[in-house]
C-alpha cells in the first residue's frame, strides 16, 4: 500500500517545487524544425531585431489552435505596426499531415512565418504538453510568458503582454 | 526493474531536480525544465454500457519530463508512474513504476552526440519514426548512440545503433540506422537558384535479431529459415517551385517473415507521393501512397502497436468532432493499401463577401486494398501494381467556417463515409460489413461580455439500422449536443451527451452524458469530469487503442515549467 501512493505523491510534490519556484524567464532552446519547404532549420536562427516574438504551437486538427490563430489574423497588422511583434507559429502535425500546413496557412490567409516539427522535437524541448501552447519572448530571445489552451478573447490578454514586452516592462502577469 | 532500484533512482530524481530547480535562479548551472502529467479515474460499474469489473477501482498514469541544458550541453529524462495499474485501456504491461526514459548529449560545432534514449524520424517516416503518443500509451523511443554530423552546410548525416523500448524492458532486435540529406540552396548558395529549391535523401534501417524455431507451414517437420538480419532502404526528393511543392519516396524492405505477415518471404515496399500548391486565399494538396507487406518492427513476432519501427502516414482527414472521429476510424493496413486523398482550402476574396470571409475546406479521400492473387508457396501472393482490391473506406467532407458578427462564428461539417469495417477494425466475422454514413456537425461560439464565451456543438450521425455483430453499442444512428462555457483565461465548464437513439436493439438505445469543469493557470491545467465513456476506438495519428467502456470520476493534471 505504502508504494503505491509513492509515484503520485513524488510528482505532486515535485510539481508542488516546481510551480514555486519555477523562474519567469528562461532562454528559448535550440532544436531542428523544418520550414514549409521541408528544409532544416534551427530554431537558434529565430529572431525579429530585438523586437517581441510570439510562437504558437499550432495543429490544423485543432479546432482552439485554429480560432486562435484565425483570431490574432484579424488584429495583426495592427499589433504588429504598434509593437513591431513577429508571430512564428509551429504545427507539430506529423508525416499525416505535414504536406498540408503551407496550402492550409495560404488557404486562409494568414502571413505568419510556419515551421513544422512533424517529430516533436522542438515541442519536447520547450515541454510543450499539449496544443495551442503559446510563448512570449522578449527582445533578447528570452522567454517570458506562457500559456496553455485557447478560449475566445485570449488574444487580448496576450496583446496586452505584447505591448508591456515591446515597451521594456517586466511582464506582470495575473 | 527491482524495487531497490526504483527507489534509488526516484531519489536521484528527486534530489536532481531540486538541484535543478535551485539552479534556475542562477543561470551559470544551467537550466532545468520540463512538464508533469496525471491522469487518474476511479471506476464505476455500468453494466448497461458494457463495462468489466475492475479490480482496482482507481487508476492512475502519470509522468514527469525533466530536460536539463547548459551551454551545448542537455540532458534528460522521464519518469513514468502507472499506479496502482494504468487506465483501462492502456496496456497493462504498464503497470509499475520507473526512468525508462533518459539521455545525456553534446553538440560540438558540427557534430552532435546524444547518448540513451532518443526519438528520430527519417524522411517521412516510411522506414523509421521513433516517437512518443501520451494519450495512447505508445512509446517506441530508440536506446542506444546516435551521431549527427554535418560536414559542410546542406549535408546532413546521422546515424545511430540502438534498440528499442518495450514498456519496461527492450525490443529483442538491435537497429542500426543511417540517413543522409542534401539541401541543395545550402549546398550550393552561389548557385541561382532563383524560386527552386530541392531536397535529396536516403536511409538504411536494419534489424538483428536472434533466430527462433518456427515450424514450415508448407512442410511442418522442417523448419523455415529465419533471416537475422533485415534491411531496408529508402530514397526520397522535395522539389519545389514557388507555391509549387512536391515530395515523394519510396521504400523496399527485404525478405521479412513475421507475425503480422503470416512468415512470408516476400519482400516488402511502400511508395509516397504529394503535390501541393499554395496561394494566398488558396491551397490544394494531393497525396498518393501504395504500401505493400510493409510492417516494420523491431521484433519479428510483436503485434498490436508494440516495436513499430516505422510509420505509414495516413491520407484521410485527421476528425476532431467526437462523432466522426469515434464511431467508425480509419487505421493504417501496412500490409496492403492503395489510397490517395485531395484537400482543397479556400478564404472567399473580398469582391464576394459582405464583410467577413468565408473559410471552406473540401477533403476526400479513398483507400483500397491492394489487388493480390494467393500463390500458396513461401511469397504468399502476387500484387497488381495499381488495381485495387476491395475498398476500406470512402470519405468525402467539407467544411466551412463563417464569421457571423463581432460576437458569433459559426462552423459546419457535413461528412459522408463509407467503411468496410470488417476488413479495417480485422476482428470477429468472416462477411463484409458495409457501413455508410452520413455525418453532420454545427459548431458555434458565441461570445456573451467580456471575458465570457459559450459553445455550442450539434452533431448527428445517420446510418441504416443494421445489426453488426462487430460492435453492438455502435450499430444505428447517433445525435451529440455539447454546450461549454468559458471564463477566460480561467475557467472552463461543458456538458456533453451522445445518445444512440438509433440501436436497432432497443436495449442499447443509451446516453452517454459527461460533465467537466477546470482551471487553466498560465501553463497548468486541472480538470476534473463525471460521466460514461463508450467502448470504442481513439486514433490520434496513425495509431489507435481500443478503450473499453467505462464510467466514473476523472482528474486530469498537466503542467509545464
Amino acid at each position: 500500500m505504502k508504494n503505491r501512493f509513492l509515484a503520485p505523491c513524488v510528482i505532486l510534490s515535485l510539481c508542488f517545487v516546481a510551480t514555486l519556484t519555477s523562474q519567469k524567464t528562461y532562454t528559448l532552446p535550440t532544436a531542428e524544425v523544418q520550414d514549409l519547404k521541408g528544409q532544416t532549420v534551427s530554431t537558434s536562427t529565430f529572431s525579429n531585431e530585438g523586437k517581441p516574438v510570439v510562437i504558437s504551437f499550432w495543429a490544423t486538427w485543432c479546432k482552439p489552435c485554429i480560432a486562435e490563430l484565425s483570431a490574432i489574423h484579424e488584429e495583426y497588422e495592427t499589433w504588429s505596426e504598434e509593437t513591431g511583434v513577429k508571430l512564428i507559429a509551429v504545427s507539430i502535425d506529423d508525416q499525416r499531415n505535414v504536406a498540408k500546413v503551407a496550402p492550409f496557412i495560404h488557404g486562409r490567409g494568414w502571413n505568419y512565418e510556419v515551421y513544422c516539427d512533424p517529430n516533436g522535437n522542438f515541442k519536447r524541448a520547450l515541454s510543450v504538453n499539449t496544443v495551442p501552447h503559446t510563448f512570449l519572448l522578449d527582445g533578447n530571445g528570452n522567454i517570458v510568458w506562457q500559456h496553455n489552451a485557447y478560449n475566445p478573447g485570449d488574444e487580448e490578454h496576450l496583446f496586452e503582454m505584447i505591448q508591456q514586452v515591446a515597451a521594456g516592462k517586466k511582464i506582470e502577469s495575473k | 526493474m527491482t524495487k531497490g532500484l526504483n527507489s534509488a533512482l526516484v531519489g536521484i530524481l528527486t534530489v536532481l531536480s531540486c538541484i535543478g530547480l535551485k539552479a534556475q535562479t542562477t543561470t551559470d548551472y544551467g537550466e532545468i525544465h520540463g512538464n508533469i502529467g496525471v491522469d487518474a479515474q476511479y471506476y464505476l460499474d455500468d453494466p448497461a454500457i458494457n463495462t468489466q469489473p475492475v479490480p482496482d477501482i482507481f487508476r492512475a498514469n502519470s509522468f514527469l519530463n525533466l530536460v536539463y541544458t547548459r551551454g551545448n550541453f542537455r540532458a534528460g529524462l522521464r519518469y513514468e508512474a502507472y499506479m496502482p495499474k494504468p487506465l483501462l485501456g492502456f496496456p497493462v504491461a504498464f503497470e509499475g513504476h520507473g526512468i525508462p526514459f533518459r539521455y545525456a548529449g553534446y553538440t560540438l560545432g558540427r557534430l552532435d552526440i546524444t547518448a540513451g534514449n532518443f526519438y528520430e524520424q527519417f524522411g517521412n517516416g516510411l522506414i523509421l519514426r521513433s516517437y512518443e503518443e501520451r494519450a495512447l500509451g505508445f512509446d517506441n523511443a530508440l536506446d542506444g548512440i546516435r551521431l549527427k554530423y554535418q560536414p559542410v552546410d546542406g549535408l546532413r548525416l546521422t546515424g545511430f545503433i540502438a534498440r528499442q523500448r518495450f514498456y519496461w524492458d527492450f525490443s529483442p532486435g538491435n537497429i542500426k540506422g543511417f540517413d543522409v540529406e542534401i539541401t541543395g540552396r545550402e549546398l550550393l548558395p552561389k548557385l541561382d537558384w532563383k524560386k527552386w529549391n530541392v531536397i535529396f535523401g536516403g536511409s538504411f534501417v536494419s534489424r538483428y535479431q536472434a533466430g527462433q524455431e518456427i515450424p514450415n507451414p508448407e512442410n511442418p517437420t522442417n523448419l523455415l529459415e529465419i533471416p537475422l538480419n533485415v534491411g531496408s532502404f529508402s530514397g526520397r526528393f522535395n522539389l519545389g517551385y514557388g507555391g509549387f511543392q512536391l515530395n515523394a519516396e519510396y521504400a523496399y524492405k527485404i525478405n521479412d517473415p513475421n507475425a503480422l505477415n503470416r512468415f512470408i518471404y516476400k519482400p516488402g515496399s511502400a511508395a509516397y507521393v504529394s503535390a501541393a500548391y499554395s496561394t494566398k486565399g488558396l491551397g490544394i494538396t494531393l497525396q498518393a501512397k501504395r504500401v505493400e507487406n510493409f510492417d516494420f518492427r523491431s521484433d519479428r513476432n510483436a503485434q498490436g502497436n508494440d516495436l513499430l519501427l516505422n510509420f505509414i502516414p495516413m491520407l484521410n482527414k485527421q476528425h476532431t468532432y467526437a462523432l466522426p472521429a469515434s464511431i467508425y476510424p480509419y487505421a493504417v493496413q501496412a500490409n496492403s493499401e492503395l489510397g490517395w486523398q485531395a484537400d482543397v482550402n479556400f478564404t472567399t476574396p473580398k469582391w464576394l463577401r459582405n464583410k467577413y470571409p468565408t473559410t471552406v475546406n473540401l477533403n476526400f479521400s479513398m483507400v483500397s486494398a491492394l489487388d493480390t492473387t494467393l500463390t500458396g508457396d513461401r511469397y504468399g501472393y502476387t500484387s497488381s501494381a495499381f488495381d485495387l482490391g476491395k475498398q476500406y473506406y470512402l470519405d468525402a467532407n467539407i467544411e466551412i467556417q463563417q464569421r457571423l458578427g463581432k460576437k458569433t462564428k459559426l462552423s459546419m461539417m457535413y461528412m459522408y463515409l463509407w467503411q468496410n469495417q470488417r476488413l479495417v477494425q480485422g476482428q470477429g466475422t468472416s462477411e463484409d460489413n458495409l457501413i455508410a454514413a452520413h455525418i453532420a456537425v454545427v459548431d458555434a461560439t458565441w461570445k456573451v461580455a467580456k471575458k465570457h464565451t459559450l459553445r455550442f456543438e450539434l452533431q448527428h450521425l445517420a446510418t441504416p439500422a443494421l445489426q453488426n455483430p462487430l460492435n453492438p453499442l455502435v450499430n444505428g444512428s447517433w445525435a451529440m449536443g455539447l454546450i461549454e462555457y468559458n471564463f477566460n483565461p480561467l475557467f472552463f465548464a461543458s456538458v456533453m451527451n451522445q445518445w444512440s437513439y438509433g440501436n436497432p436493439d432497443a436495449q442499447k438505445q443509451l446516453h452517454y452524458p459527461t460533465a467537466m469543469v477546470g482551471v487553466t493557470l498560465k501553463t497548468t491545467r486541472i480538470a476534473i469530469g463525471y460521466g460514461r465513456q463508450r467502448e470504442g476506438i481513439i486514433c490520434i495519428g496513425g495509431v489507435c487503442r481500443q478503450v473499453p467502456a467505462s464510467n466514473g470520476l476523472t482528474f486530469s493534471l498537466m503542467s509545464s515549467f
